[in-house]
């Protein structure tokens, strides 16, 4: 190499160069860069033996334009520029190769679908952080929906696991006059509905019933029905194993034969087949396994482990026709409607009331579909509300996905307008959108599923008291079908109008344009977002409503204490104590030694459980008066002495009952403050005589006046009571009620072992805690109050999403005017107002619209009975509440990008392109 | 267009020049002039920004590397990305040449 003038390369191009705008280092890389390039032709030209001058022609013939170069490198390095650059020859290759795929395959529709699902997939692949939001926020929603619409199939649509079961009905009596709609049937009556009904090809009557079953290593409680003739042929069941009743076992004396359930198999036989034909110990008499019904059989209810033949007694048949306790099934025959059996049997039921004026007048009959039992009615309307909730939830996030791509379509738009510009048909174009956002809500839809497989085996596995039929609950083809169906709606909804918009891109102007373009687009955005807010605010209004109804309903004096409450339910068979005196004698020994338990305060024993929910109810009337349909009836309590105390009942005046009310005492009872009031009006109750249905011919004596106990929940209407001493009316089932100052940890296991201590045949049933009871009572208002709030919580969390973004993109928008701002002198904290207040506007006029929205949905919830509980639908606590929590998230979801925006250096945000 | 049909020649051109081996800015200029024989002689002033595109695309990497007794030079080679695409890009350019062609026919006939 010749030796020439040593030049400084570097320094020549820095000189020549104008500023990049990069980043110092990155801009000595480039200058080096170049400098080598210079360099290297430079050398060459010398080497090749040209003089020091010609060489360093070449060199600065390398770069004729200094300022050209600048500008290209600029565009190159940076990001902005680089992508859209980068999408232009990308265009040309999509529009080749969607050239080529159409000539390939004839153009025909499925072709173009196919294509454009290609398309679309290719697409959002290059974005996934973006599809992957979007299809989590529709996952969100189509997965709520997804299982509210698999609990409504499951509770309300899908057909019971019966052949024809839109046939299936419950005949059941009916007193209008007394207000109860549905009652139990009497023996006497069934037996003159089934010999002179024609509507019915077929009706049995089942009683409840419970055995303690003594084969296995402790006393266990078998429950279900006894049956008489015709029941599981009314069903049309056939068993799994064994056989059913035949004829001759529905005779008293034969009926010892049991047919039992798949789950009781395989618990207390191990799934044996040999179980067939085995002896049972069932109260203490034996009983033989006929057969074993499949594991899907469960009539009447879930809990259903046993079935016996029903035979009555003389007794039962001759004087029982006030007395009602059977249930029944039925199968409408072919061709009859539910009403004109009703009306045939409202024919017969008018001609056993004037038959029987006595025990039959004021009683009807009532037809029940039995897809309307078991709490269905009841639960309707709270699942009817969750469905309207969730398809809030799956608005807002429609709304909010079709923000999202809005947002995206500034990038989109020159893509658009270059297949456009290359002969794409605009429809052609918003079809290929339409596309994109449906396979983006398919994607939702398969993750949503997901969501619901999973929250459908949570609601599957609940209890029947929290949500009648829920083991039907679950995702099946129709719940697939509804995904999928609103999967495809979904996709198109929220698709539309980003399609729409951007399809109608204006070509000339998207290409000139770096991406700011749009500004109808950001009125559309800001649109949706005053609706996503309208939308949550009107939900959480709801749920607000509906979160005070229950702490309203949760605060409500029930009359009783809980807390350190206990309560388990014993049997005295009549076949080990035959007697009133023996049945005495058992109780009263289990409940010595349970009082005797260490940790145990006090203990009694009572009848009927407060606050469980169920009852006995009998007439009352003043002593000498008639028994008659319009006495008033009272709830009966058989109680030992102390039971009021241990309840922690109030005592208002009288006395509680002693040891000495005996059977040779005479009789005595305690009324309630609400018996008093109705029936002694402005009288001292203490002393007066009653006469009380169970033994209507005794007359006792009110010794004393007891505060007011809820027996059904919160919400019930106050009834009547009456208290009486259990010594005096003794009987073979009642339940055992303690108190502890201590955790009750081990006591279910103290009292197995006090009660096997008195009789080792006899098992503790059903050991649970007045607390457990009490939440209990309140479990379907929860289970909506819950669910409710879940969704509002979703919406509400969605829009402050959708706010956010709006807000983000808009504060982006604006980078070059909070820069002139702050430029001339703007504070920080004035933009934050600036920013946040733009955003509050926004805010407010969704919550402007959301209180009228939700003034008109909560009266409609009101109009479902015990929806609201204490509160009105304008609650003014509620909607200032949410109001004010509104605000609150909504502020923040301003107050993020607008912090951002006023921490932008100003030159930045008026360099920003 | 006609930028772009430059533009779209010497991406094609830079990325199978790289596809042998890593090479720095100043030898990939030579080649481009010498396998051309003079016919697609193109300015630095493209040549740099492209290589910079192309490197902000993720289809080529630049390094300093230093050999013994030399100054360090940024070599570029191909990534993964670049690898996988150049196919494609030969063969839709191969596909828009012979567009080209059939368009000048068309106008000739």
């Amino acid at each position: 190499m010749r030796e020439g003038k040593p030049i400084d390369w570097k320094q020549y191009v820095r000189q020549r160069l104008p500023a990049l705008g990069l980043s110092g280092a990155r801009e000595q890389e480039i200058v080096e860069e170049l400098a080598q390039q210079l360099d290297g032709a430079y050398s060459e030209a010398l080497a090749r033996g040209e003089s020091v001058a010609e060489a360093e022609g070449r060199a600065a013939a390398q770069i004729p334009n200094w300022a050209s170069l600048a500008l290209e490198i600029r565009r190159a390095e940076q990001p902005l520029a680089e992508k859209i650059a980068a999408t232009v020859p990308e265009n040309w290759r999509e529009a080749m190769r969607e050239e080529n795929l159409r000539k390939r395959r004839g153009g025909n529709m499925f072709a173009d679908l196919f294509q454009d699902v290609q398309y679309a997939l290719r697409m959002l692949r290059k974005s996934p952080g973006f599809a992957a939001l979007v299809v989590l926020t529709l996952a969100l929603g189509i997965g709520a929906n997804s299982t509210i619409f698999s609990v409504i199939n499951g509770v309300l649509l899908r057909p019971l696991p019966y052949s024809e079961p839109e046939q299936l009905v419950r005949v059941l009596e009916s007193n209008p006059r007394k207000g109860w709609p549905t009652f139990s049937v009497s023996p006497p009556n069934f037996l003159d509905w089934r010999a002179q009904a024609h509507s019915f090809a077929g009706l049995a009557a089942t009683e409840n019933n419970a055995y303690t079953y003594t084969g296995g290593d402790v006393p266990e409680r078998w429950t279900g029905p006894q049956v008489t003739e015709g029941f599981f042929e009314t069903l049309r069941v056939q068993p799994e194993l064994g056989r059913l009743f035949i004829p001759d076992e529905f005779q008293a004396g034969k009926n010892h034969v049991v047919v039992i359930s798949d789950a009781l198999w395989h618990s207390a036989f191990a799934g044996d087949p040999a179980a067939i034909g085995r002896s049972v110990s069932l109260d203490g008499q034996s009983y033989t396994v006929i057969g074993v019904m499949g594991p899907s059989f469960r009539f009447p209810n879930p809990a259903t482990q046993v079935w016996a033949p029903l035979a009555f007694s003389p007794n039962e048949l001759q004087n029982a026709r006030g007395a009602h306790f059977l249930g029944d099934i039925a199968r409408l025959g072919p061709g009859v409607s539910v009403a004109q059996a009703q009306s045939e049997m409202a024919a017969i039921a008018e001609r056993l009331e004037k038959q029987y004026p006595v025990s039959n007048s004021g009683w009807t009959v009532a037809i029940v579909p039995l897809s309307e039992g078991g709490g269905v009615a009841q639960i309707r309307p709270a699942l009817l509300v969750l469905l309207g909730a969730v398809g809030f939830v799956l608005l807002i996030a429609c709304a909010n996905a079709a923000n999202m791509l809005l947002a995206r379509a500034t990038v989109r738009h020159r893509e658009i307008a270059i297949r456009l510009a290359l002969g794409a048909g605009r429809a052609r174009v918003v079809r290929q959108l339409l596309t994109e956002s449906v396979v983006l809500s398919f994607a939702g839809a398969a993750l949503g599923l997901l969501i619901a497989f999973w929250s459908t085996r949570v609601i599957a596995a609940l209890p029947p008291r929290f949500l009648p039929r829920a083991q039907m609950v679950s995702v099946d083809g129709r719940v697939l079908f509804f995904t999928l169906a609103l999967a495809l709606v979904t996709g198109i909804l929220f698709g539309l109008a980003p399609a729409l918009t951007l399809g109608r891109e204006d070509l000339a102007g998207a290409l000139k344009d770096g991406g700011r373009a749009g500004a109808a687009r950001g009125g559309l955005r800001k649109l949706l977002v005053v609706a996503e807010v309208m939308l949550a605010f009107v939900l959480l209004s709801g749920a607000g409503l509906l979160v005070r109804s229950f702490t309203h309903l949760t605060s409500v004096d029930l009359g009783l204490q809980t807390a350190g409450r206990y309560a388990f339910d014993l049997s005295a068979p009549q076949t080990r104590y035959p007697t009133p005196q023996k049945q005495l004698e058992f109780f009263n020994q289990v409940q010595q030694r349970v009082a005797a338990l260490p940790g145990v305060d006090s203990s009694a024993l009572v009848s009927l459980i407060p606050i469980s929910g169920d009852d006995e109810m009998y007439e009352v009337a003043l002593a000498g008066q008639p028994s008659s349909e319009s006495n008033p009836s009272a709830l009966s309590y058989r109680v030992t002495p102390g039971f009021l105390r241990t309840m922690g009942i109030r005592l208002l005046a009288g006395r509680d009952f002693t040891t000495a009310d005996d059977l040779t005492a005479p009789h005595v009872c305690i009324i309630n403050d609400v018996f008093a009031r109705a029936m002694f009006p402005g009288r001292d109750p203490i002393g007066q005589k009653i006469q009380f249905g169970h033994q209507f011919n005794i007359v006792r004596e009110i010794v004393g006046v007891a505060g007011y106990v809820n027996q059904y929940g919160p919400a019930e209407e106050k009834s009547l009571q009456v208290y009486e001493p259990f010594a005096q009316f003794p009987r073979t089932d009642m339940s055992v009620i303690l108190r502890t100052s201590g955790s009750g940890a081990g006591l279910a296991a103290a009292a197995r072992v006090a009660v096997r201590e008195v009789d080792p045949q006899q098992a503790v049933i059903g050991f649970r805690s007045f607390d457990e009871l009490v939440s209990e009572s309140v479990s379907l208002p929860r289970f909506r109050t819950v669910l409710l709030g879940l969704f509002a919580g979703l919406a509400a969390l969605l829009a402050a999403a959708g706010l956010y973004g709006v807000m983000s993109y808009t504060v982006t928008q604006q980078t070059q005017e909070i820069g002139i701002r702050m430029a001339l002198g703007a504070q920080p904290s004035q933009i934050l107002r600036l920013i946040v207040s733009r955003g509050m506007g926004l805010v407010a006029a969704g919550v402007a619209l959301g209180l009228a929205g939700a003034l008109i949905l909560t009266r409609v919830m009101q109009s479902f009975t015990a929806f609201l509980f204490g509160v009105k639908p304008n609650d003014p606590v509620t909607l200032v509440g949410v109001t004010i929590l509104f605000a609150l998230v909504a502020a923040t979801a301003c107050w993020l990008p607008a912090w951002r925006a006023s921490r932008v250096d100003p030159l930045v945000a008026l360099r920003y392109e | 267009m006609q930028p772009e049909l430059k533009k779209g020649t010497a991406e094609v051109l830079i990325l199978s020049l790289l596809e042998q081996r890593p090479r720095h800015g100043y030898e990939i200029a030579k080649l481009i002039e010498k396998r051309s024989e003079g016919v697609l002689e193109f300015h630095v002033a493209s040549l740099y920004p492209m290589l910079y595109r192309l490197e902000r695309r993720g289809w080529i990497e630049g390094r300093w590397l230093e050999k013994a007794g030399q100054r360090r030079r940024r070599f570029y080679k191909l990534t993964t990305a670049g690898r996988r695409a150049l196919p494609e890009e030969r063969k839709n350019w191969r596909e828009f040449i012979r567009a080209i062609e059939r368009v000048a026919q068309v106008g000739n006939a």
